[in-house]
């Protein structure tokens, strides 16, 4: 395996309802090191399924998964351990609303990582200020607004220090207006070289800040190439058809 | 017989207030402990429902299905004996049948009462549980928090504020519910007013006190809860 | 609104049937609050409350032209309901004693009984006086409940709902010794293995119908029957009945 690769998908089946229905149907995909990867698709595509199985938020049916060359579908593996690495960002935010954001961010760094408060304090400070959200620290979620929630949300993920970010349609809950400040900061987050893996409907983001886009239908990967590869010139005709309908 | 004679017939002779401060002191002794069974029991029950029902189809090993499964069994068919029979069965069950050589009233009163509510409370706990967002759960789990851990500081504690208002009621039922404990010749609050009737042949006095004991009870419990509610609000307006 | 009214009028009417007015109309039925968890003087034999104290009652109710209804309640309740005027008359096994003559007025006496004193086979207790320091069960608010308490002190006693229950704990070493009417003592012990009564009454009581204060013409009527039963030997008949000795 090529040492730059970071998650690998071999075969990634998901079945539900004793196989009546493939949300994943034999998915191969690589993932390297700083790549930005945006995948899209009409839903119902597995995309999500495929996004939420990285994690093993969703359980493959069949197939693996090597994340840092381990396979983590391996019944022996503590998940855990290696879910620190993986940074997950919700449509819902689901940001923890009996904590204050300082709580939310710290919460499991001081838990797992066993750093002390006050180091957990200063680095969760340090990227709130990133943020633009520094003097919101004590606040709690439910004073936030929808696109202050989702930086939180970014930042509490990268609290761990994850290898690889994942996007589960993070601007989707969002009021338009706020869908800017929200990918700015994923933005500037792949500028800084972060692996990033980005469920979304935000096709222009895909665009500027995706090094590669892959496009699933029904449950299997159906092309994938640059963003200029797949938006200027697409191969497939299912592509060729959704592009149309959302650009 | 003047309001007072009757009084002090009822209350006053022969230390009559006593029957009713020592049952009091059981009263309040049974409840309280069997409050604290109660929570145990019920925290634990709920734990072993709402882990089978969120994990039965996403544990990865046939042995943790297979234990998942084992304690679930044992906790449903708990709830069922429980809440389908009157806890003053129960008690006289526990008293008469079970804890046959036990001549601890108050224990054997206690342990009844609080397996009783136990089942009440479990239901109420897991109902809290189930109410706490999915999404909760996973962005604890895609930390790397454990199950347990991700439980214990992001689901619990919503969900206790969730049903807080509910255990309280439940809690509520409780103390009124030990007025049962004569049965097991356990002189409680009730049977304390009872004594004093068969004494004086008098219904009004005894019957007025007990009441008028249990609702002081029930209203100061009643406002240290709302205060306990209105702090937990504070944390999230 | 004359529908209103009218309705108004038909609810206080039921009102008054259920709360009571309606006795008024049944004059020759004379209401009887017993506890009929006490046997041979009343318990229940096929749905239907028997004993002693029906038959006699029975017995004087035909003398004085009037129709007995009983009202199975829980003994503590039942010199309250006779006390309040709820019921006729009270009669459930009831002991003459001064603090319930302070409540109602009582009949002569129909029958005496002991307080007897049940135990174990082999149990130390032999007389009334082994009772010191022992752990005695009675039958909550009977005569032998305070009489207990009052000598022995409110922690030696251990008041059950009934006498089964109280012999229950018996059994199981809860108390060392159940003290009951005599009759019901009998009853429990044939009911129950390895009991027994000690030769040594507790104390010996008389039973009389307990009546509302000031309720003498009932009283004497009874009074009257009870002189003619006792005297023609037909209480005696109704005990021999229930009780072989």
């Amino acid at each position: 395996m090529n040492a730059d690769v970071i998650i690998k998908t071999e075969n990634l089946c998901k079945f539900y309802r004793g196989g009546d229905i493939k949300a994943l149907n034999n998915v191969n995909a690589e993932i390297k090191k700083g790549e930005v990867v945006v995948v899209i698709g009409p839903s119902g595509s597995g995309k999500s399924t495929f996004l939420r199985s990285l994690n093993l938020l969703e359980i493959p049916s069949a197939g693996k998964i090597l994340f840092d060359g381990v396979d983590i579908t391996d019944k022996k593996v503590n998940i855990n351990v290696h879910r620190q690495k993986m940074g997950m960002v919700f449509q819902q935010f689901n940001l923890f609303p009996h904590m204050t954001i300082l709580k939310n961010l710290t919460l499991a760094p001081m838990k797992l990582l066993k750093k002390t408060k006050a180091e957990a304090e200063e680095q969760a400070m340090k990227l709130l200020d990133r943020v633009g959200l520094k003097d919101r620290a004590d606040a709690y979620p439910s004073q936030l607004s929808g696109g202050q929630k989702q930086r939180v949300a970014i930042v509490r993920a990268l609290c761990m220090n994850p290898d690889v970010m994942l996007f589960d349609e993070p601007t989707s809950a969002l009021d338009p207006e706020m869908v800017g400040e929200v990918l700015d900061v994923m933005k500037s987050l792949a500028d800084a070289g972060m692996t990033m893996v980005v469920v979304t409907h935000e096709m222009n983001f895909a665009k500027e800040v995706g090094t590669r886009v892959i496009f699933m239908d029904d449950g299997m990967i159906v092309e994938e190439g640059t963003p200029s590869d797949i938006f200027d010139n697409p191969q497939n005709e299912r592509t060729k058809t959704f592009l149309e309908k959302v650009l | 017989m003047s309001f007072k004679e009757r009084f002090f017939l009822n209350f006053i002779k022969d230390e009559r207030w006593h029957y009713l401060t020592d049952g009091l002191w059981v009263t309040l002794q049974v409840t309280f402990f069997a409050v604290l069974i109660g929570i145990a029991i019920g925290v634990i029950v709920a734990a072993i429902r709402s882990t089978h029902d969120k994990l039965i189809d996403k544990t990865r090993s046939p042995f943790a299905k297979l234990i998942l499964k084992f304690f679930n069994t044992i906790a449903n068919v708990y709830l069922t004996v429980i809440r389908g029979t009157p806890v003053t069965v129960q008690l006289m069950i526990a008293y008469y049948v079970i804890f046959v050589t036990s001549n601890n009233k108050v224990l054997v009163a206690v342990l009844a009462f609080g397996i009783n509510s136990g089942a009440y409370v479990a239901e109420i706990v897991r109902s809290g549980i189930m109410s706490i967002d999915e999404g909760q759960t996973e962005a604890g789990r895609t930390l790397g928090l454990n199950y347990v851990q991700t439980m214990f500081y992001i689901v619990l504690p919503q969900a206790f504020k969730n049903v807080l208002p509910a255990l309280a009621n439940e809690f509520i039922v409780l103390l009124k519910e030990t007025s049962v404990s004569g049965y097991v010749a356990l002189q409680d609050l009730t049977r304390g007013g009872d004594i004093i009737r068969g004494r004086t042949y008098d219904a009004f006095f005894p019957l007025l006190a007990v009441a008028a004991i249990y609702l002081v009870m029930v209203i100061g419990f009643t406002k240290i809860v709302s205060l306990i509610e209105r702090r937990l609000r504070k944390s999230e307006r | 609104m004359k529908k209103i009214i009218s309705l108004i009028m038909v609810v206080a009417i039921m009102l008054c049937m259920f709360v009571g007015c309606g006795k008024t109309e049944q004059d020759n039925v004379i209401t009887m609050a017993t506890s009929a968890d006490f046997e041979p003087y009343e318990y229940y034999e096929n749905d239907k409350i028997v004993g002693i104290d029906i038959d006699i009652m029975n017995a004087v109710c035909e003398k004085i032209g009037m129709q007995l209804q009983p009202e199975d309640m829980s003994f503590d309740s039942v010199i309250g309901a006779a006390q309040t005027g709820k019921a006729d008359i009270a009669m459930s096994g009831i002991t003459i004693t001064e603090d319930r003559k302070n409540m109602v007025d009582f009949t002569i006496p129909y029958t005496s009984t002991t307080q007897s004193i049940i135990v174990a086979h082999g149990s130390a207790i032999t007389v009334k006086a082994d009772l010191k320091d022992k752990k005695i069960g009675v039958q909550i608010n009977t005569t032998g409940d305070t009489q207990v308490t009052e000598e022995f002190g409110d922690a030696a006693v251990d008041r059950y709902q009934n006498g089964a229950l109280a012999v229950e704990s018996l059994k199981n070493g809860k108390v060392d010794c159940v003290v009951i009417d005599g009759e019901v003592a009998k009853a429990l012990v044939d009911a129950n293995e390895g009991l027994e009564i000690i030769a040594d009454a507790y104390s010996i009581e008389e039973y009389a119908i307990a009546l509302q204060k000031g309720n003498t013409e009932l009283l004497n009527k009874i009074n009257g029957a009870l002189e003619e039963l006792l005297a023609d030997g037909t209480i005696d008949e109704i005990i021999a009945k229930y009780i072989t000795e």
